[in-house]
């Protein structure tokens, strides 16, 4: 991921290099040309790998999306095939009426985007704290802080249940998103990317009258932009799979989410795998969609904050 | 008019409602299980209008298990629950009602012996059987004419079925097909005579003579089966294999898999040197007395008793697969009349009064897993069977019995 994430970067350096000795000795466009071509070919090796590594990560979404269009006999042929011998678009619909999709959709997009927001919110507040202020026992309460992300969440559920219960917040969209809002992995990821950021900026906006609350928001967060898109993402993408969570705190089917739905088409002896897959499909399209818009700037957070 | 009519309509609501005791449900069916158990409580509701009852899926049974045990921590478990014995033994003995005396004699007369034991503990009727299966034999009908019905004859037959004729090695028909889990080798441990544990529970008894004959059997089938840890419809339902060993729950995956391929039907589980019991699995339902009203406690018995009349006991037996397990059921014309129809259910309904249970122990989900490592370094050429079920009996006792 990472070697695929700088390479643009490298390309362009290489350019930049290739193009200032060209005209330095003085040589032709050809010539300049001809010194591309032969980088390009000296990095084939590499785009090989990236395309054989590309093919391996895609295997498991091919055979889902093609699964999810062959009939249950074919789903469960053995060997199994690849490509669909016909198309069965009705999985779509089986799949989709197997349970109630339409709310488990409407509640996984607000569980998401409010854990989400919430997250980015938090973590930014604190994080500017640990990264540009200095207070007594700042260390120890960030490595403290860092230390809970050792406990098994398993661990924690009977605690954070009887908790949930406590506070009447069981069977409740509070009790979804509320616990998720403050998460330390948030708050260790743009620590790590404010910290990047000069302290002189903070220096001269003092200079002139600025707030470190309004330093934090426009001037930080404007900078931390692919830091944030990228906690965004992380956030969503971990509430919409969320599943042990919310079939704990949840009974009534109105407060329940897509993961729980795709549970629906596994059974005791065997899998509805034509209909699994299809539901997967369609489960899977809003965050596909949410990294591509992000890409950019997913890629950028990523890269800078040195997370693979 | 029409303003007095919904009035009058909302407060008769109003009047039923204030009636009504509403119970809670947890269990962990889908798909089609769950279609079925929601016509059955449907019905029941209609023929009880004062009770509700809400079926409320917790996952899978891991999930249900995490979910019941936290419930009960917080004081708010539901009224009823799906529930495997290892789970009551372990954590629910106290908080479950005791059924003796409330379940009719002759309903539990009616219901085999062995399966009903393991609703036992210290004692008192804590649960009753719900969703139980068993293994069986599947047979490829255009390859085994009749069934094996002996160890040695299903070896036999698979041998004689297992074609290598490009002679590399890797036969292109195999005679059976052995998926590695504990049940099966506790099934053919128990068909030779072998008991899990000595009386007081303080002592591991596999490794003895039932426990020897077991592997050396399963490790004479594995050399004309084909080996896999994924489900086994799929290679039968080809033609890959001829026969296997697998839960009822599979019929209906094998029917599908083996739709316009093979023919196929069931048989009884070939018979070991003692018997031809197999393990009964599943869970059984049992009502909480935490957190719970004498009304909701008395509605949830009804609704016990309704999922154990014969009518709803064979719709839930014909829509899930599960065994029947009760014998005026099975004798019924109904279910003779259905078993013409469906003559892949002769075996399982035979099959279904031939079974055992494992003991009520709190550890047995974790002992289970010690078996089925114990079959699996068997069976992959890592120990003798000796080693392993020496070295099964000291785990056991060290980490669980002692």
């Amino acid at each position: 991921m990472q070697n695929a994430v700088r390479e643009p970067e490298r390309v362009d350096r290489a350019g930049k290099d290739l193009c200032v000795s060209g005209l330095m000795a003085g040589r032709g466009s050809r010539n300049r040309f001809f010194h591309i071509l032969l980088q390009e070919l000296k990095r084939s090796p590499l785009y090989l790998i990236l395309l054989a590594v590309m093919a391996i990560m895609l295997l498991p979404f091919f055979w889902t999306v093609t699964t999810s269009f062959k009939t249950p006999q074919e789903a469960q042929s053995y060997p199994p095939t690849w490509i669909p011998k016909q198309l069965r678009w009705q999985n779509y619909i089986e799949a989709w009426n197997a349970a109630p999709f339409g709310r488990y959709f409407l509640n996984s997009v607000f569980v998401a985007t409010a854990t989400a927001i919430g997250g980015v919110v938090t973590s930014v507040l604190a994080a500017y704290a640990f990264a540009k202020m200095d207070f007594i026992g700042k260390n120890v309460l960030f490595y403290l802080l860092v230390g809970t992300m050792m406990i098994p969440g398993q661990m924690l559920l009977v605690p954070n249940y009887l908790t949930i219960v406590k506070l009447r917040w069981y069977d409740t969209y509070q009790a979804l998103i509320v616990p998720w809002v403050a998460n330390v992995f948030g708050i260790f990821l743009l620590r790590q990317f404010f910290r990047t950021i000069p302290d002189e900026l903070w220096d001269s906006a003092q200079i002139d009258g600025c707030s470190r609350f309004r330093f934090l928001w426009q001037f930080v967060v404007p900078l931390s932009k692919p830091a944030l898109v990228t906690l965004f993402l992380f956030r969503f993408i971990g509430s919409w799979n969320a599943f042990l969570w919310v079939l704990i705190m949840t009974s009534r089917e109105e407060m329940r989410t897509l993961p729980v739905g795709l549970y629906y088409f596994i059974g005791e002896a065997g899998t509805d795998y034509h209909l699994l897959t299809a539901a997967a499909t369609f489960a899977m399209m809003p965050i596909i969609f949410l990294f591509l818009v992000a890409q950019r700037q997913f890629i950028q957070g990523v890269a800078r904050t040195g997370l693979k | 008019m029409r303003r007095t009519v919904i009035v009058l309509v909302l407060l008769l609501i109003g009047v039923l409602a204030l009636g009504q005791v509403e119970i809670e449900f947890w269990h962990a069916m889908r798909g089609g299980h769950l279609e079925t158990l929601e016509a059955i409580t449907a019905k029941f509701m209609e023929e009880n209008p004062d009770i509700v009852v809400k079926l409320v899926g917790q996952g899978g049974y891991g999930d249900l298990n995490t979910k019941l045990i936290a419930a009960a921590a917080a004081m708010q478990p539901p009224t009823l629950a799906q529930f495997y014995a290892d789970w009551v033994a372990a954590a629910y003995k106290d908080a479950l009602m005791p059924l003796d005396g409330l379940i009719p004699q002759e309903v539990l007369d009616d219901i085999p012996e062995k399966l009903l034991q393991a609703c036992y503990f210290d004692g008192k009727l804590l649960t009753v059987p719900f969703n139980k299966s068993t293994l069986i034999l599947f047979y490829n009908t255009d390859l085994v004419p009749e069934p094996p019905t002996t160890w040695e004859e299903l070896i036999d037959t698979a041998k004689a079925l297992t074609v290598d004729e490009d002679g590399d090695g890797t036969p292109e028909r195999y005679g059976f097909g052995l998926r590695p889990y504990a049940e099966m080798f506790t099934t053919p441990f128990w068909q030779a005579g072998g008991r899990f544990f000595s009386e007081d529970m303080t002592e591991s008894l596999l490794y003895s003579e039932p426990g020897l004959k077991a592997l050396e059997f399963l490790l004479e089938l594995k050399a004309t089966s084909l080996y896999q840890t994924g489900y086994l419809s799929g290679p039968f339902g080809s033609g890959k294999v001829a026969m296997y060993i697998g839960s009822v729950a599979g019929i209906p995956y094998v029917a599908r898999a083996a739709e316009g391929k093979v023919n196929w039907s069931t048989a009884v589980l070939p018979k070991g040197p003692v018997n031809n019991d197999s393990i009964y699995m599943g869970t059984d339902i049992g009502i909480f007395t935490l957190n719970t009203t004498p009304e909701q406690r008395e509605a949830a018995l009804k609704y016990i008793l309704y999922l154990l009349s014969p009518e709803a006991h064979m719709e839930w037996a014909k829509g899930t697969g599960y065994i029947p397990f009760r014998k005026s059921a099975i004798t019924s014309e109904e279910w003779k009349a259905y078993m013409e129809r469906h003559p892949e259910r002769v075996a399982v309904t035979e099959q279904a009064f031939h079974g055992f249970t494992y003991p009520n122990h709190p550890q047995w989900y974790s002992i289970r897993n010690v078996i089925g490592d114990m079959l699996e370094a068997v069976l992959l050429g890592d120990m003798t069977p000796e080693e392993a079920l020496q070295w099964a009996d000291e785990t056991i006792e060290e980490e669980y019995l002692k």
